[in-house]
């Protein structure tokens, strides 16, 4: 079959069965299955899909993903999350926008402690949007900071879908993984000085607030007790893959132990909360590991059928500069955000991605940031960024979809802009993965 | 009866998978803390972390597919009408349940094949391959199950959210 036609067919049935709403996993096993037989050997090509879908998940290097979930579900589990959220308020005092930089400080902290966005974007809006819309705060304020810090978990260690990209694309995870660093911290330092550029500006959309008296020992005592012992975990996690010490199976596994061992000093866990928390992990990682599961012979398919080379050549035909060939794949990555998730965005493209930078010379990291932005973007842009609807979820019912797609789009234009300054200053990305383990 | 039977199956099947990544976090740690005190560590460890994240997989998926936790797309069924979204909604459950079970049947060739072979898998531990590869029809049995009770009986639309 002419692979232009194979890579038709395998796509539009793809998108038709996502469409309709099968789940993800299962239109990838769907169509899949239809290709190899076709592509693979009739017979011979599904008893292989079959094979593979055992192969696929049995990897060592996808240990990660659910440790890292598991991490931050014990934290929230327990309620150490919340009461952090609330000594990180008591102590930022003084800048205009004040609440909406609490909720970027908190969102960036617990970035660093969750892999998953929608748990962090469900924390600080079910903490801190009531009390933000309650002191008059323009919804924009307050739901924006919220999406978007909430969406930095995604580029922030642990990150378990860095670990996905880092795996399916044969990048350094560890790398990766520390390289989302410093994008990560510029963004938060942009929201934040965007939030209170508008507050000043424009001082009715985060009205000043009249914070109760206190004394020094009261505002900071509960920030020790509850913010502090947190840096151990991030110390864990982070440190041990930036001095190269731990593997990042290793410092998930790690970082999860630490994570009870701190619910428990807390006295804040109970068996009942463990398990909750193994069960929500579980359910995360399921629906990732079995998308993949079912979806690396989709990979498999396109490459027998010439369907990866024959993109590629027709690609290179026009002799495009790598820089050219990069905007390409954001701009049909942001196109795809739109619509789908984040884990079939990486099935669909990586096959046809890597191999592609791979010919141009594209560094890996940049690669994998890019990735990893993207992805973070298309949680936020309408119609299906998925935050869009954890905020619906948490909101008041006056808030409507428009006011919430409204409030992000601000703090998109910044995670363009970041995306933009990688792309023109790689070393924004590959510096700091440079000097690991040295 | 027998669906409040089944569920429960799921669920205890769901509970142990979640009680595998549980272990894995915890052998990880130990082989570590071993490894540092200069001490042997777990044999096999590695090898066995990777069939049970794929044992976890498998053995969890039915249930998380059964809380309606497999991600999808909704762009196109939440704009319908209940009506027209309940329909459709049978029709996708209809397409899952054939995918599933096409594959299903495949993975007991692929597994009887093996067996009839006699192939074993050789790492730390050396056992008969077709014990790995059971694990996925005996998943998507279940998800054919589950799909075939949601044709009868479509989910409440705007089940809860799922994604990272």
């Amino acid at each position: 079959m002419d692979w232009g036609l194979t890579l038709t067919l395998m796509l539009g049935g793809l998108a038709v069965l996502l469409l309709i709403g099968l789940p993800v996993a299962f239109a990838f096993i769907a169509v899949t299955t239809v290709g190899a037989y076709f592509v693979l050997g009739g017979d011979r090509g599904i008893l292989q899909l079959a094979r593979n879908a055992t192969q696929s998940v049995a990897n060592f290097q996808l240990a990660p993903i659910p440790l890292f979930i598991l991490m931050g579900e014990i934290l929230f589990q327990t309620g150490v999350a919340h009461r952090a959220i609330d000594a990180i308020e008591r102590v930022v005092t003084r800048i205009p926008g004040r609440m909406s930089v609490v909720t970027i400080f908190g969102g960036t902290i617990f970035a660093a402690l969750s892999g998953s966005t929608i748990a962090n974007t469900a924390m600080l809006g079910s903490t801190l949007l009531p009390g933000m819309l309650k002191r008059g705060y323009h919804p924009s304020m307050a739901m924006g900071p919220i999406m978007a810090s909430g969406a930095i978990a995604m580029l922030i260690p642990p990150s378990a879908l860095a670990v996905l990209v880092g795996s399916l694309a044969g990048i350094s995870i560890a790398g990766l993984l520390v390289a989302g660093v410093i994008p990560a911290l510029l963004l938060a330092l942009l929201f934040v000085a965007y939030v209170v550029g508008r507050s000043i500006l424009d001082p009715s959309v985060a009205p000043p607030d009249t914070l109760e008296q206190m004394g020094l020992k009261e505002r900071w005592t509960p920030f020790v007790i509850y913010v502090l012992p947190l840096s151990v975990l991030f110390a864990v996690v982070i440190g041990s893959l930036l001095l190269g010490v731990a593997t990042p199976t290793e410092s998930a596994a790690l970082g999860s132990l630490t994570a009870v061992v701190i619910g428990a000093a807390y006295r804040s866990l109970s068996w009942a909360k463990l398990g909750r928390a193994l069960m929500e992990t579980l359910k995360l990682s399921v629906m990732i590991l079995f998308i993949i599961a079912a979806s690396q012979t989709f990979a498999q398919v396109l490459s027998f059928s010439g369907a990866t080379n024959g993109l590629i050549s027709a690609i290179n035909s026009f002799d495009p500069t790598p820089l050219v060939v990069l905007l390409g794949m954001i701009a049909i990555l942001l196109f795809l955000g739109c619509f789908i998730d984040q884990v079939s965005m990486l099935m669909v493209t990586v096959p046809v991605f890597v191999p592609l930078a791979n010919a141009m010379g594209i560094n890996e990291l940049v690669l994998g940031v890019v990735y990893l932005l993207t992805m973070e973007i298309g949680l936020l842009t309408p119609p299906f960024g998925l935050l869009l609807f954890v905020m619906r979820g948490v909101a008041p019912p006056e808030i409507r979809m428009r006011d919430i797609y409204a409030a992000v789009s601000p703090f998109v234009l910044i995670k363009l802009f970041v995306l933009g300054l990688i792309v023109w200053l790689p070393a924004l990305g590959t510096w700091l993965p440079g000097l690991m383990g040295r | 009866m027998i669906g409040h039977i089944f569920d429960r199956m799921l669920w205890m099947l769901a509970a142990f998978s979640a009680g595998i990544l549980g272990a894995i976090a915890l052998v990880i740690a130990i082989n570590v803390a071993l490894r540092n005190l200069g001490l042997p560590v777990i044999y096999g460890a590695l090898d066995a972390i990777q069939y049970a994240l794929m044992i976890a997989t498998f053995m969890g998926a039915p249930w998380v597919l059964a809380q309606g936790g497999h991600v999808k797309v909704d762009l196109i069924t939440s704009a319908l009408a209940p009506r027209a979204e309940a329909m459709l909604g049978r029709v996708t459950n209809l397409i899952g349940a054939v995918a599933a079970a096409i594959l299903g049947w495949y993975g007991v060739q692929a597994a009887l094949a093996s067996a009839a072979r006699g192939s074993m898998i050789r790492t730390s531990f050396v056992i008969p391959e077709w014990w790995m590869l059971a694990f996925v029809p005996a998943s998507l049995t279940l998800c054919v199950i589950v799909f075939l009770r949601k044709v009868m009986r479509p989910d409440a639309p705007n089940a809860a959210l799922s994604g990272l």
